[in-house]
């Protein structure tokens, strides 16, 4: 008898009943039993059990007991070997932007703690036809997740997914998530020309200048992306393109004339505004080399001085405009 | 400092009782207050204090004591009560009265480093528990603690 009484004080509380009080409608029975709650994981008895009904008090009204639910939900989630249950993710999503700092840091530290098994929650929870409160927080989560190796590719491809969503609070965000992920080394910058063509396209100022950074990393390899760019139906896109080329060709970076050259038939081509200082870079270049070309002819005839010079830049006057007519109008 | 200095006066007399002491403890008289803490460190520092967890608990709000020699004297208590310092002091923060929250929250950093893997970890949780404290002074008492201990999450 007495063996069997100190067996059931040994016991202690029954966890049934306390996930029943963790659920209670009454505010005072819910910070009893988290208080309760939180001792049992402190004391090293974590229960997986306890996981869903304590991120459920994450949302509570009452800071101490929203707080120890965290804290409570930070010694129990070690109990947690398999799959994450359903119900604890997104509140822990949701309670990293707590506007108490602790008990954001206790849930990061619980999130942190279930790492890679939160993903396939996480991704779901980014998804458009979810609230946009979870979304965002959401993609906070994305950021700790960063962390663990294995899943920044996917994190990466959901971001880039991301840039072209709906909603322009989403994007903003994560325009700035790449960017962090990238300063930071865990993201490399996007190389999928076309991918970038798209994004560079966007009627979201962010995503378009995001995308034309990531362009111009990619040096001589973005060239044929911008030239064909410049076809584009937006006027902003072709615009950049221009302005991006010119950076490549001023500094050198494609000097392959035939590579060069589809450049130059698309400008003879076609007269844009947006595409104007690219001209003018393509005439005055032309210029440059038409000239130069006069020069030594003239020279091989025997012919040097002021006057062959001048005669030298008459005829690469004549020859652009013969070569380019629409080139040759250009300052 | 000035605690060893005034024992140096005390005659090495009986303790008083409990009662007495935990009276003493409690006066508005600095001097009095003071005289209690002298009194158990002299025990203390002969090896002979019996430590009363009452009494104890008492004198964890000297800890804070507007007057700084009643506070350093206590201090020097604490640190000769080592690991026995800690259970009034956990006790107190789960005190009902706030201020002995506050007080006892703010005094772990004190005792912390005498205090062995498992005395240590059982202050942190219990000072975890306070940053949801529903007092606002013992919320930061205890968050400035934990800074202290490089503890917060």
């Amino acid at each position: 008898m007495i063996a069997t009484l100190s067996l059931l004080l040994l016991a202690g509380p029954d966890p049934g009943e306390l996930v029943l009080a963790l659920r209670s409608d009454n505010a005072g029975t819910r910070l009893a039993a988290v208080r309760q709650v939180e001792r049992l994981g402190a004391d090293g008895a974590p229960d997986e059990r306890f996981l869903v009904p304590l991120a459920a008090l994450l949302r509570d009204p009452d800071l101490p007991t929203r707080g120890l639910a965290a804290l409570a939900l930070s010694r129990h989630v070690v109990a947690c070997k398999g799959r994450v249950p359903d119900g604890v993710v997104v509140p822990l999503l949701l309670a990293l932007g707590d506007e108490n700092t602790h008990v954001a840091g206790y849930s990061r530290q619980s999130f942190v703690s279930l790492g890679e098994r939160t993903w396939p929650q996480v991704r779901a929870a980014l998804e458009a036809d979810q609230p946009r409160a979870q979304r965002l927080a959401a993609l906070e989560g994305c950021r700790r997740l960063l962390a663990i190796p294995a899943l920044r590719e996917p994190i990466a491809g959901r971001y880039w997914s991301l840039l072209a969503d709906t909603d322009g609070g989403i994007r903003e965000r994560t325009v700035v998530l790449l960017k962090l992920g990238q300063g930071e080394g865990a993201l490399q910058p996007l190389r999928d020309g076309n991918r970038l063509a798209v994004l560079l396209r966007s009627q979201d100022r962010r995503v378009s200048d995001f995308a034309a950074g990531q362009l111009a990393a990619l040096e001589e390899a973005a060239f044929p992306t911008l030239v064909g760019l410049l076809d584009a139906p937006e006027p902003g896109a072709r615009k950049e393109a221009s302005r991006l080329l010119i950076r490549l060709l001023d500094r050198g970076t494609v000097l392959d004339l035939e590579r060069l050259i589809p450049l130059f038939e698309r400008l003879a081509r076609k007269e844009d505004p947006e595409t104007d200082p690219l001209r003018a870079w393509v005439a005055r270049v032309s210029f440059v080399v038409l000239k130069a070309l006069a020069t030594k002819l003239l020279d091989s005839f025997g012919w040097v001085g002021p006057e062959a010079f001048s005669l030298a830049g008459e005829m690469a006057g004549k020859a652009l405009a013969a070569l380019n007519p629409p080139l040759e109008k250009m300052p | 400092m000035i605690a060893l200095t005034c024992l140096v006066c005390l005659p090495l007399a009986a303790l008083p009782d409990v009662a007495t002491l935990r009276k003493l403890a409690q006066s508005p008289e600095a001097a009095k207050r003071l005289e209690v803490v002298q009194l158990l460190l002299v025990e203390a520092l002969v090896g002979e204090l019996k430590v009363d967890k009452e009494l104890l608990g008492d004198l964890v709000p000297l800890l804070d004591d507007p007057a700084e020699d009643v506070r350093k004297a206590t201090l020097s208590l604490w640190g000769e009560l080592g690991v026995k310092g800690l259970p009034p002091l956990l006790e107190q923060m789960e005190s009902r009265d706030a201020t002995r929250r506050r007080i006892a929250a703010k005094s772990v950093p004190l005792i912390h480093k005498k205090l062995g893997e498992t005395d240590g970890r059982k202050a942190i949780q219990q000072l975890e528990r306070l940053l949801f404290d529903p007092d606002a002074g013992t919320r930061a008492a205890a968050e400035g603690s934990l800074r202290a201990l490089k503890a917060l999450p």
